[in-house]
Parts: C-alpha cells; sequence; structure tokens
C-alpha cells in the first residue's frame, strides 16, 4: 500500500457503490489531494472532476505537478522514492488510494503513455500483447484485438507486415504510436498521457495529436502538456495548474478566450506565470 | 602542422623520452609476468607427463608407486563447486531481486557497503570458522563422526561466494532502466511478470557474467576447503554422496605442495594439476568479462 | 499480507514472499558471520595480546611479531606494485595507440586476475625459492603480493585517468605541452585518487592471504623480526592457519579468533579508508 503522509485529509468521496458511480458526471474524482516527496509539497490541497469523454489537458509551467498528479491516478507513482499522498482520487466509482488492495487490477482499467517511448526489446506483436495477459485468449482472438487496438492508434497500415521485426527498429514517433496502441489493447476507459509528444519530432507529432483527438470521441483522455498551442488544437477542457494549485479550468473556448481570468491570459499569451 | 599532429606527438622531442620509455617497460613486463608464471608452471608439469604409466587419468593418488590420478580431486573439486552454486545462486538472485526493487536508494547504498565488507573478509577467516562450527554443526546434523565432508566445504563455498554474485547480479538488475518496469506496471503486469518478462531478458547478459565469475572463485578457493574437507584421496562412494570426506584440487596443493620434494615427480603432478586448475579459471574469468561488458545492444 | 484477488496475483504474493526469505537468509548468514568474529574475538583482544610476542606453538602469548610481518610484507609488496601499475596505466591510458596490443593487455591483467592465490605460492616456490635458490624469504612473498595486487591497482589507476575529462588533454596541448608533460601536470594529478583507491583495495585483499605466501614466506615459530630480506617472518594468515589446525584446544582457539578479529579490522580498516578516499578525493577533484 502507499505510503500516507502524517497529516490525512478528510475524503469527500468515498463511493464502493460500483459501476453506479461512474454514471455520475465524471469519470475520475479528486477530491483535497496533496502529493509530497518527502517533505516537498508538490500539489496541495487540489479537487476537480475530470470528465468521462474527450480530452482534458492539464497545462501549466514545468515542475508544478501536472505529471506528479497523473501518475497518481494509476498509482504508479508510488514506485518513486518518498513519494506520499493525503486525500482521495475516484477513477470510475472506487477510491484508487484505498479501495484497491491489488494495484495491477486497477492499472488493468486505465492505460498510460509515458514522455520517452518505451518500446520492449522484443517484436512488435509481444509488445502488443503483453497487455492481454490478464485475459485467457486464443491466438486467433488476441490477434483480432491486437489489430484492433493497431487500428485505433492510426499505425496499422504502417506495420501490418511487419509485425515480428522488433519494436526498436520504428522511428521514435512510430514507437510511440505503439505504445499508445499497446496501452489501448486493455481497452481502458481512461488514458492517461504523460507529454507524449515532448520526444517527438513534429510532423510525428501531429499524427498522435490527431489520434488523440479521436480517441477523446469515445474514451477519457487525460493528457499533460506545457506546449499551450497543442493544447488549443487539442483540448475540449483545459485545467490550468500552477505552482501545486488548479488557477482555472474549463472548456477550450473559454481557456483560449478574453473571460478567462488575467494569471491565465497571461500564461497563454506570454507563457508567464508569477508562481 | 596542425593541433592534431601536435597532440599526436609527432614532433621528435629532443631528449630521449624516458617516461614514456618507462611506460613501454612497463606494461611489456606485465605481459611477461604473466606468460613466465604460465610457462614455469607447464615447464614444471612436464616430468609427469613425460614419465610413462603416470595413472594420471586414474583414480589412485599413491606417490610411493608413481600413479597420480587426478580424477578424485577434479571431481571434487567440481562437486564442490556445484553444491557452492546450488546454494548460492538462487539466494542470490532473489535477493538481488528484492534490493534492486526496494525504493528506498539509501537502503540501497547501506546493503552494497555491507556486502563489500563480507566481500573483504579474508578465506583463511572462513576457513577457521568452518572448522569452529560449520564442522560441528554438520556432523551433528547427519549424526557423523567428523564434519569434515563435502557437504561441508560446499556450504562454506556457497556463503563466501554468496557476497560477490548478489553484487554483481544486483547491478546488472538495476541497469535496466526503471521506465521499463514503470510501462509494463502500467499495462497491468504483476511484479514476478514484470521480471520473467522484461526485466531478465535484458540484464541475463550480466547475470551470466556474475555466475562465470562466482564459479571461478569456487573454484580457485584453497584455504577454506584445505581445512573443513577432510582431504581424503578417493572418489566417493556412492559417486554423489556428499556425506563423505574427499579432496579438491586446491586442498590438495596446499596440503601437499609443503611436503613433496621439490623436483620430484610428485611435485611435478603437483604443478600440473595447477596448471590445469589455472586454465579453467583464466578461461572462466575472460569468458565472464566478454559477458559482462557486452552492451545490450548486441544481443 | 497474503490478501489474494486471483491466481496471478497469488503467483506474485509467492513471489516476493521467496525474494523476502531470501534477504532474511543472507541477513542471517551476515550477522552470524560478523557476529562470531566480533563477539568471540573480542575477547581475547587487548593492547597486550597484539603487543606480545606468541609462544608454545601460538596457544598462549600474543601476536606481535604475526603483526609485524604481515604489516612489513604487505607494505613492501605495495611499494612494489606502485610503479609497475602506474607505468602500465599510463601506458594503455596515454602511450598506446594499437588496439591489438590494447587487447593484449587486457587479456593479461584479467589472466592475473584469474590466477588462483595457491598457484601463486607454487609459482613463488618454483621460480625464487629453488630455481633462483633464495629460500624462504619474506621479500619473495612482498614479491608475489605485489604481482597479484597488480591487476587491482592498474585497473583502478587506468579508470581514474580515463575518467579525466578530454577537455583537459586539449587544453594543455593546446597551451604546447608534450605528452609527457601532459601525463606529469594533468594525468598523474588528477588520477591520484585512483591509484591510492586502488593500493589501498590491494592491501586490503593483500593482508588477507594465505596460500600464496606460506609456503614461500613465512615459517611458523622462532620468528621475529628479519635481519635480512632472505629470511621468513610470521604472519596473521598463516598463524590463523596453524591454530585452525589445533582446533580441539580451546586456548589455541582464542587466540585464533583474536588474531582473525585482528585481520578482519586490518582488512576492514584499508578498504574502508579506500571508500572514504575515493568519495572524499574525487568530489575534490572533479567540480
Amino acid at each position: 500500500m502507499p505510503d500516507k503522509h502524517p497529516k490525512p485529509q478528510l475524503s469527500l468521496v468515498k463511493n464502493s457503490a460500483g459501476a453506479d458511480a461512474a454514471a455520475q458526471s465524471g469519470a475520475v474524482k479528486v477530491r483535497n489531494f496533496s502529493a509530497y516527496y518527502g517533505k516537498n509539497c508538490i500539489i496541495s490541497d487540489v479537487s476537480l472532476d475530470l470528465p468521462e469523454k474527450g480530452v482534458t489537458c492539464l497545462l501549466g509551467p514545468s515542475g508544478t505537478g501536472k505529471s506528479t498528479l497523473l501518475r497518481w491516478i494509476n498509482r504508479i507513482n508510488e514506485e518513486t522514492e518518498n513519494a506520499s499522498f493525503s486525500g482521495s482520487i475516484n477513477v470510475l466509482g472506487l477510491d484508487v488510494l484505498e479501495g484497491y488492495p491489488d494495484v495491477t487490477e486497477l492499472r488493468r482499467r486505465t492505460g498510460m503513455v509515458f514522455q520517452q517511448p518505451c518500446v520492449f526489446p522484443c517484436s512488435i506483436y509481444d509488445n502488443m500483447l503483453m497487455g492481454l495477459r490478464n485475459r485467457k485468449l486464443s491466438k486467433s482472438e488476441a490477434r483480432v484485438i491486437i489489430e484492433q487496438s493497431l487500428k485505433s492508434a492510426a499505425i496499422w497500415d504502417e506495420i501490418a507486415h511487419r509485425l515480428e521485426d522488433p519494436a526498436t527498429s520504428l522511428s521514435l514517433g512510430q514507437q510511440q504510436r505503439l505504445c499508445i496502441a499497446r496501452a489501448l489493447v486493455l481497452k481502458p476507459s481512461i488514458l492517461l498521457l504523460d507529454e507524449p509528444t515532448a520526444s517527438i519530432d513534429p510532423v510525428s507529432s501531429r499524427a498522435i495529436e490527431d489520434l488523440v483527438i479521436s480517441l477523446g470521441k469515445d474514451i477519457a483522455v487525460i493528457m499533460v502538456t506545457h506546449n499551450i498551442i497543442q493544447a488549443k488544437r487539442i483540448a475540449d477542457n483545459v485545467i490550468f495548474l500552477c505552482d501545486g494549485k488548479i488557477v482555472e479550468q474549463g472548456t477550450r473556448t473559454h481557456m483560449f478566450s478574453m473571460r478567462s481570468s488575467e494569471k491565465t491570459r497571461t500564461y497563454i499569451t506570454e507563457e508567464f506565470c508569477d508562481c | 602542422m596542425s593541433t592534431a599532429s601536435l597532440l599526436r606527438g609527432k614532433i621528435a622531442p629532443r631528449r630521449r623520452d624516458v617516461t614514456k620509455a618507462y611506460c613501454q617497460a612497463s606494461a611489456v613486463l606485465s605481459i611477461v609476468i604473466v606468460s613466465v608464471i604460465l610457462l614455469t608452471l607447464l615447464i614444471q608439469s612436464l616430468p609427469v607427463l613425460l614419465s610413462g604409466d603416470n595413472g594420471l587419468l586414474g583414480t589412485r593418488w599413491n606417490p610411493d608407486e608413481g600413479k597420480f590420478g587426478i580424477i578424485a580431486p577434479l571431481f571434487g573439486s567440481v562437486f564442490v563447486m556445484l553444491i557452492a552454486t546450488i546454494i548460492a545462486f538462487p539466494i542470490g538472485l532473489l535477493t538481488a531481486i528484492y534490493i534492486s526493487e526496494t525504493r528506498s536508494s539509501k537502503l540501497r547504498r547501506f546493503i552494497k557497503s555491507v556486502l563489500e565488507l563480507l566481500a573483504g573478509i579474508p578465506s583463511i577467516v572462513y576457513g577457521f570458522i568452518g572448522v569452529a562450527y560449520l564442522n560441528i554443526w554438520v556432523a551433528d546434523l547427519f549424526d557423523l563422526q567428523s564434519g569434515r565432508i563435502i557437504l561441508t566445504a560446499g556450504i562454506l563455498l556457497g556463503i563466501m561466494i554468496l557476497p560477490t554474485f548478489l553484487t554483481l547480479t544486483e547491478d546488472a538488475l538495476s541497469a535496466v532502466p526503471q521506465r521499463y518496469r514503470e510501462n509494463a506496471k502500467s499495462l497491468g503486469l504483476y511484479r514476478h511478470e514484470v521480471f520473467t518478462d522484461i526485466i531478465f531478458p535484458q540484464a541475463k547478459v550480466g547475470i551470466a557474467g556474475a555466475g562465470l565469475l562466482a564459479l571461478g572463485r569456487a573454484l580457485g578457493e584453497t584455504m577454506a576447503v584445505m581445512l573443513v574437507i577432510g582431504s581424503l584421496d578417493r572418489l566417493p562412494s556412492p559417486l554423489f554422496n556428499p556425506l563423505s570426506s574427499g579432496q579438491t584440487i586446491t586442498s590438495k596443493l596446499g596440503r601437499e605442495v609443503g611436503e613433496s620434494a621439490f623436483g620430484s615427480v610428485h611435485f611435478s603432478a603437483l604443478v600440473f594439476m595447477s596448471f590445469i586448475l589455472v586454465s579453467i579459471t583464466i578461461a572462466l574469468t575472460i569468458l565472464s568479462h566478454y559477458f559482462l561488458t557486452r552492451k545490450q545492444a548486441d544481443v | 499480507m497474503f490478501n489474494v484477488r486471483n491466481r496471478r496475483h497469488f503467483s506474485e504474493q509467492c513471489f516476493a514472499f521467496a525474494a523476502r526469505l531470501s534477504l532474511i537468509i543472507c541477513a542471517g548468514v551476515l550477522l552470524f558471520l560478523l557476529g562470531s568474529i566480533f563477539t568471540q574475538g573480542i575477547s581475547a583482544l587487548s593492547l597486550e595480546f597484539l603487543f606480545t610476542p606468541s609462544s608454545s606453538f601460538g596457544k598462549s602469548g600474543g601476536i606481535f611479531y604475526q603483526l609485524f610481518g604481515s604489516l612489513l610484507m604487505v607494505l613492501a609488496a605495495a611499494l612494489l606494485v606502485l610503479p609497475l601499475a602506474l607505468g602500465t596505466a599510463l601506458f594503455c591510458n596515454s602511450y598506446n595507440s594499437n588496439t591489438g596490443l590494447a587487447h593484449v593487455m587486457d587479456q593479461s591483467l584479467y589472466a592475473l586476475n584469474a590466477i588462483p592465490s595457491v598457484t601463486y605460492g607454487i609459482f613463488g616456490l618454483i621460480f625464487f625459492v629453488n630455481l633462483l635458490n633464495t629460500g624462504i624469504s619474506w621479500f619473495v612473498g612482498s614479491i608475489i603480493l605485489a604481482i597479484m595486487m597488480l591487476p587491482t591497482v592498474t585497473l583502478s589507476t587506468y579508470q581514474a585517468m580515463a575518467a579525466i575529462p578530454k577537455i583537459y588533454h586539449e587544453n594543455a596541448a593546446a597551451l604546447g605541452l608534450t605528452r609527457t608533460e601532459i601525463v606529469r601536470r594533468v594525468t598523474l594529478p588528477q588520477s591520484f585518487h585512483g591509484i591510492v583507491t586502488g593500493l589501498l583495495i590491494g592491501l586490503s585483499r593483500a593482508i588477507g592471504e594465505t596460500a600464496p605466501i606460506m609456503f614461500i614466506a613465512t615459517a611458523f615459530s622462532g620468528v621475529t623480526v628479519p635481519q635480512s630480506l632472505v629470511e621468513p617472518v610470521s604472519t596473521l594468515p598463516t598463524h590463523i592457519l596453524e591454530l585452525a589446525q589445533q582446533s580441539t584446544d580451546p586456548q589455541a582457539l582464542q587466540n585464533a579468533w583474536g588474531a582473525s578479529l585482528t585481520l578482519v579490522l586490518l582488512a576492514a580498516a584499508f578498504s574502508g579508508l579506500a571508500l572514504f578516499l575515493r568519495s572524499r578525493l574525487n568530489s575534490e577533484g572533479h567540480q
């Protein structure tokens, strides 16, 4: 179980009713959540709701806790040294931090793609198989699912004929799309993307952005980015984080208009935030 | 005159470069030393090799009869090494897995310094502990007259090679970047699956190198084995009985070299055994370095 | 602890349990080793023990001459190995451009490292004691120990030299320094920590060696301070060996524990100093 920081807060939402909760608005509900590395407080007392569908961008300057928040949603941050938390996060109705004694089950319901494309040193096909470990499938069933996922990741045409090739022979942009496809094999309802285009060239980045937009039509995509133009292009909702606190959140049209707060407008136009 | 040629020192110095000559001589001397050692061993092995009917490939060792069968000590060396690896490798691997997966780097550093300390304990001290404790415990456990048996030597040797194997294996496991673990866990893989499918394939070359190095140490260890093995120049009967006394090449050398006359066929037989041992350990070490330094991309 | 959700989860719990168990076994073995050396040896250890000569074949008395003999031999070995290791490492780093030769050098050093200690003893016996007719001599022991230390010290020195940033060499060459001057003013000072730590680690191993020296350098009793290079000494490891073979005598055993503790403390002191200096000198040398 992950470390609890010495001052736990009340969790307002702790719903173990299961699937019904998901029908309420918000696939992910964060309540009074704070995250720490040792004594350093990275996120302080954040509460928000992330919708069930659409692309939500976590925007803000580097080091303000966007990635940390994302990584606590599937609890991958508990692998990091000295990381602790207080508060609660609810994913699809279950409290992530207390309601899942087997954290691997939680991670099967969410998919995550990291900033640096990380394909395993085996063939493309074997990479895709990794996500199917928990399901007993015949070879043909597995092949169907893999083909579907590769198609949803818009990479099927490029690699259909070379599935047995080592995954490391792909370009970086292709590898990242492979990582997205690999995560999609789990059929997650929530896809977590941690600055997925930061290490990729601009042309491949556009391809990935288009992919994200199309994925957002069916599932909740939560993407961390510090690229303001990218957020403007693909986000349905934007959450602006600065210094571990939410400055403002809203739809894309609201955030990128004159109606947003002054701090937001300053950041969007001048990329400056005086946190 | 380019900077490149300046760097290469192609401009002739005005006086002879003494430092350079000295360094060249040192390097040559290092190579010469190795050759001299190997050559000396080979030459001193000749008397026994050239004397016919030496029984070298037999199992009887009787200097008075001119029989110098090396099979029994050779078998003993391999048997003891086997027991040592059965003990050290599984425990070492599992412990290395635990250490490499632990979150706290402070704990990791602490464990590694303790392991270095353990690896620095001289082998004679291990041998003495074997005599003072292990012999007695093993004798009590198996209800034997004496604990000076192959099993004791194997256990002691296993304890000796454990720290070295553990450190090197842990290095190999930690060398696999953290992002592979994160990606695998995000896909819903359990920790043992992360290890077997992702970590181990990438670390196995380093682990093989660690294992070979540990094997080399096990084969070459003298003092500890000598004190607890019983020095019996016979193949155990039945053949794979670890509860009998035995002999390894190193324990035999340790006991008899001081007592045999220089220049005799007896002495030459001992030197020949030593030469065989050296050949095996050098081969193991070179092979292990090859594994340890191979980059993952070559695999 | 065993909160099982499905079959794969169960396998994971077993795996984690096995790993934890192995760690506990290792810790147990470690505690047993260090603990027994310490608790048994500390009762035998005293200033009197350290500075009194041994008597009645080691069963009573102290270990003064053994301590002296050990320290004399390893310190002489260090003095012998230092120039050779330095020259060899410098050659590999600064003066050699032939990759074939570099490969041969590497393999030679690995081979030296791989030779078992008892074989070094046999070699010393053949080459020095008999062929060169030196007889049992502590200095020959130092020579053999120096050869054994050679790979360790050379490698440590070489690694320290290779770690010097190329920019130092480039700047020095741009100032017009010859290769030898670069060696003297840049390479040697910057790799000093590697030389020192390599020596200390080599010393830590050499002081515990028994097999190389027991045929060629040591005698068990009647030995005090050697008056020449070709006399025997007694040393801690060989002393422990003799006492271990009298294991039925409790007094001998106790002295053996005391000698073992002394030996372990000496070896630990050398390698502890090496670790300490490695972090100290390294951080000062590189910004």
